[in-house]
């Protein structure tokens, strides 16, 4: 019986998001094991540059945007300080004036094109959906964000989305704080509380995985099975956390919080696919970095990490019945994640150029799967797997309004001949018991009002692109991928057009 | 920059000789421009942090002194030493009477008001004196229309800031004695000392608006 | 060039006469004193914080390419944001970020505001080029006098502290001092009728002098708005 769902973490796929629950879930009929790798299958793409923000504080979004969703020095300050720089919504005589603001937007993709360049590439579920083929032109999703100033100090980034292709709706990625400034000893600080679902959502560089690049991917192409759970956004929109978070002289940020699984059936309530795995007790995720600011630069070094007693869910040999169920019952998979990252950014009068990079490395503590006791007599897995993330992008931004990013990725692991195979138990489309999947990714986008809209609505932003991504190697092997014969791992190589309209 | 001022100086007198009429009026005129940043565009004396006195319309006589008051290094209250002499030292010696001919000849309106309540007891002490403590109607050496002439500076329009600040400080010897006339600056010691801080400051008010 | 010459006398005048009573409509902004401005209460202190610390820093010390702003003085402070609502401050910066501000902040609070950031504490910025700082010293207090530069100090005071119309330097960004002296040579925001001629005299090793030394000078006191 097939608990290929058990490793696929719903939700989100890597950079930027919003879940976006599963619908199709490939039944291949193996024993999937449960181990956290990120294999989602539909990458959705990021929330960004929000227009009640620029409604709110008066400024086009190329004040707090070099290229939405990446933010300047001033997006990083406006989110650290809760959303609320600008608001009216406040009886502390800090209203700028009468006006009532609504901290309502919508996003649009209404026509987004994706063409696969091998058709015998068969990993996106999508695929299996009606009426969607390759080099298809489709909608995307649509959401709505509450974002801005809810009341004094207390503000918000809440979005909620319809998806077309699995036509489902619920909420996405969401951040909710409080903020405030103080002074200790003649030092400035900013301190704030976040209420969020999804880990580094709440961070102000794009080179933690929420938010980082590509900001955009097609919901239909095929993705990388396997990635760290921090890498892959894997707990998006299935986590609920708390924390606390301080910003030293506008150059030192140090953050704690706590996140918890939510049950099956709030997920579900809320619109997403309820998790093939959860974690016991709260999972702790730690921030810590520093930025340099000097003239038009800003450069920070930092650190992040999350650990997670996991938990998969789903039937296996201890629970052949209930498929929402935890598999091992009170067994927990320690997983660690610690990553390293670094942001430069050179913000000039007419020229941009920025840069990232990240690693992220993981260690994950089979004992449920590698225990045979608890699988009916044969391991799933090693009782020890590591996988490892980099990523590092590039852009160069042309009067806020033509941007052109170039990125690598690259992920590597433990060969793991049982996780990683079409064994029975192997999570099912890995040939090699490698886990490794690499290539690049290059998008060129046109964002004509940056600098404000058209007259008629000037709040209106659009970013138009187009990007290409390219596999060197694809769930463990250059050729016949996941088992495809022929399937050269270029052969998942995908160009995606998109538009991407707010209001 | 004794050596260098001479320096200039022959220089000046060099190129004054050998380059046409008109390179000379193009120093001359950019030597007052660079006065003006700090006198006022039309020199009618200008505010910043400090007090910048009006020139325009002084006596040419009264400026080519100050000019040699202040290369000399007689003139030496704080704020002279700051900025009269350095840029004393950049005007050469052959420029100075054009210099003063330019700046008397512009007659631009007062650019600054003191209080104006104070006017009319100011207007009294001008014309009448402080006869109980022996100080003489100022309109007997500065004339009736405050223009002053020859030696005696204008006071007409005169920044109120600045005319109170060397009222007040004259007894401090900022001013400096002219050896070749010692009596003649001295003049004004002891007529700023037997005025009261009140009656300075209304007669500098007054002046201020005068034409 | 002599009508020039003569707007350019009359705005002089009307600027710098701090006691002439200056009647017009457009004057009773920047005249605080005549028109303090309360067009929409507020409350200075969190004013500033909501409004304006995303991009100049949560006390106003500055951010990244936003200038320090605590501690300036009201009438420049007030000027300035006229002409950002202007756009005759028209360098690219301003453009993009304080021409906006200057509209969604109301005029009637200008004053208010201005005198609030002219009470907050400034700390000198400390980026500038140490070794060109005594260069730097030298033609602030005294200017070129052979290149017709006049002291810096005379406007600024001597320790840069500013007063009224002119503004507090010390301790400023370096950056942006330097910046902001380049586009005046570069032809940019031709509004002030002192500036854009003394800066198209300083060569670029005078700028950066000046500029050094200028972000190294702690705040000083400043005599009363007057």
């Amino acid at each position: 019986m097939s608990v290929r769902h058990l490793l696929r973490m719903p939700g989100a796929l890597s950079r930027g998001i919003s879940h976006f629950p599963n619908t199709a879930c490939v039944v291949r009929g193996t024993f999937v094991l449960a181990s956290l790798t990120a294999a989602t299958l539909i990458e959705i793409p990021t929330a960004s540059a929000v227009p009640s923000f620029a409604r709110q504080t008066g400024q086009p979004c190329a004040t707090c945007h070099t290229a939405f969703p990446e933010l300047t020095p001033f997006g990083r300050q406006f989110k650290l300080m809760g959303y609320t720089s600008g608001g009216t919504r406040c009886g502390d005589g800090s209203a700028k004036s009468d006006e009532t603001q609504v901290p309502l937007s919508v996003m649009a993709w209404p026509a987004t094109f994706t063409s696969v360049k091998s058709n015998l590439a068969p990993q996106s579920p999508a695929w299996q959906a009606p009426n969607i083929n390759n080099n298809d032109w489709i909608p995307g999703q649509f959401s709505l964000f509450v974002a801005g100033q809810l009341y004094c100090n207390v503000g918000s980034f809440a979005q909620m989305t319809y998806d077309r292709v699995g036509n489902s709706f619920g909420w996405d990625n969401t951040d909710i704080r409080y903020a405030d400034t103080g002074r200790i000893e003649g030092t400035n600080i900013i301190y704030g509380i976040t209420a969020n679902n999804n880990p580094t959502v709440q961070d102000v560089w794009n080179s933690t995985p929420a938010w980082s690049f590509p900001y955009i991917s097609s919901a239909v192409a095929p993705v990388p099975g396997v990635a760290t759970m921090l890498g892959g956004t894997t707990w998006a929109q299935q986590v609920g956390g708390v924390g606390g978070y301080v910003w030293i002289n506008d150059s030192f940020y140090a953050e704690f919080t706590a996140y918890g699984a939510l049950d099956a059936r709030l997920s579900t309530d809320l619109g997403a696919n309820p998790a093939s795995s959860r974690f016991a007790n709260a999972a702790p995720y730690w921030r810590f970095a520093y930025e340099n600011k000097w003239d038009k630069n800003s450069l920070m070094f930092g650190t992040f990490g999350m650990y997670a007693d996991v938990q998969p869910v789903g039937i296996s040999a201890l629970n052949p019945v209930n498929p929402t169920a935890l598999s091992y019952g009170g067994v927990t998979n320690p997983f660690l994640d610690i990553g390293v990252d670094t942001q430069y950014q050179w913000i000039g009068e007419e020229n941009i150029f920025s840069l990232r990079a990240s690693y992220i490395w993981e260690r994950q503590k089979l004992n449920g799967q590698s225990n045979p006791d608890l699988n009916g007599g044969a391991p799933l897995s090693n009782p020890v797997d590591y996988v490892n993330d980099f990523n590092i992008s590039a852009s160069y931004i042309y009067d806020r309004k033509i941007s052109l990013t170039v990125g690598h990725f690259n992920t590597w692991g433990t060969s793991d001949a049982l996780a990683y195979s079409s064994l029975p138990g192997g999570v099912g489309y890995f040939t090699t018991g490698s886990p490794n999947s690499s290539g690049w990714n290059i998008d060129l986008a046109f964002l004509p009002f940056s600098d404000g809209g058209p007259d008629l609505w000037p709040w209106f932003n659009a970013r138009l692109g187009i990007q290409y991504t390219h596999y060197d190697r694809f769930d463990g092997s250059t050729n016949n991928v996941d088992e495809i014969l022929g399937l050269k791992a270029s052969g998942n190589d995908t160009v995606f057009l998109y538009s991407w309209l707010m209001w | 920059m004794k050596a260098g001022g001479l320096r200039r100086a022959l220089q000046t007198a060099f190129l004054a000789v050998l380059i046409p009429a008109a390179g000379f009026a193009d120093e001359v005129q950019e030597k007052l421009e660079y006065c003006k940043n700090c006198h006022g565009n039309q020199a009618q004396g200008f505010q910043g942090y400090y007090t910048a006195p009006r020139l325009a319309g002084q006596p040419v006589q009264y400026l080519e002194n100050q000019f040699e008051a202040l290369a000399k290094h007689r003139r030496d209250n704080p704020i002279a030493q700051q900025f009269m002499w350095p840029g004393i030292e950049g005007v050469p010696l052959g420029l100075r009477a054009a210099l003063a001919r330019r700046f008397n000849e512009l007659n631009p309106p007062p650019a600054d008001g003191g209080p104006r309540n104070l006017v009319s007891f100011g207007k009294a002490i001008y014309n009448k004196g402080v006869p109980d403590e022996n100080v003489p109607a100022c309109a007997a050496c500065h004339g009736e229309d405050a223009h002053g002439n020859d030696q005696v500076p204008r006071l007409a329009g005169q920044m109120y800031a600045y005319t109170v600040e060397q009222l007040v400080g004259w007894d401090k010897g900022y001013r400096g004695e002219d050896p070749v006339s010692p009596g003649e600056t001295n003049t004004m010691q002891s007529i700023a000392a037997g005025m009261t801080k009140d009656q300075i400051r209304a007669v500098a008010a007054y002046l201020s608006y005068q034409r | 060039m002599n009508l020039l010459k003569s707007t350019i006398a009359v705005l002089a005048v009307a600027s710098s006469s701090l006691f002439a009573l200056s009647g017009s409509a457009e004057e009773a902004h920047r005249n605080c004193r005549a028109n303090p401005g309360r067009e929409w209460p507020i409350d200075p202190a969190a004013y500033v914080v909501r409004n304006c610390a995303f991009c100049h820093g949560p006390s106003l010390q500055g951010l990244a390419v936003a200038p320090r702003l605590a501690g300036q003085h009201q009438e420049y402070i007030v000027n300035q944001l006229e002409r950002f609502r202007s756009q005759e401050r028209n360098n690219p910066f301003s453009l993009k970020y304080m021409s906006h501000v200057a509209v969604s902040v109301l005029p009637g609070n200008y004053c208010e505001v201005g005198a609030y950031i002219a009470t907050m504490p400034a700390e000198a910025r400390n980026d500038g080029n140490e070794a060109l700082a005594a260069k730097g010293e030298e033609i602030f207090r005294h200017g070129v006098p052979e290149d017709n530069i006049p002291a810096c100090q005379f406007c600024h005071g001597p320790e840069a502290q500013g007063v009224g119309r002119f503004p507090r330097l010390g301790g400023q960004s370096y950056y942006y001092l330097k910046r902001r002296l380049e586009q005046w040579v570069e032809g940019y925001g031709r509004i002030s009728p002192h500036m854009p001629g003394i800066a198209s005299k300083l060569n670029p090793e005078q700028i950066d002098a000046i500029a050094s030394y200028l972000s190294f000078l702690p705040a000083a006191p400043s005599p009363g708005e007057y």
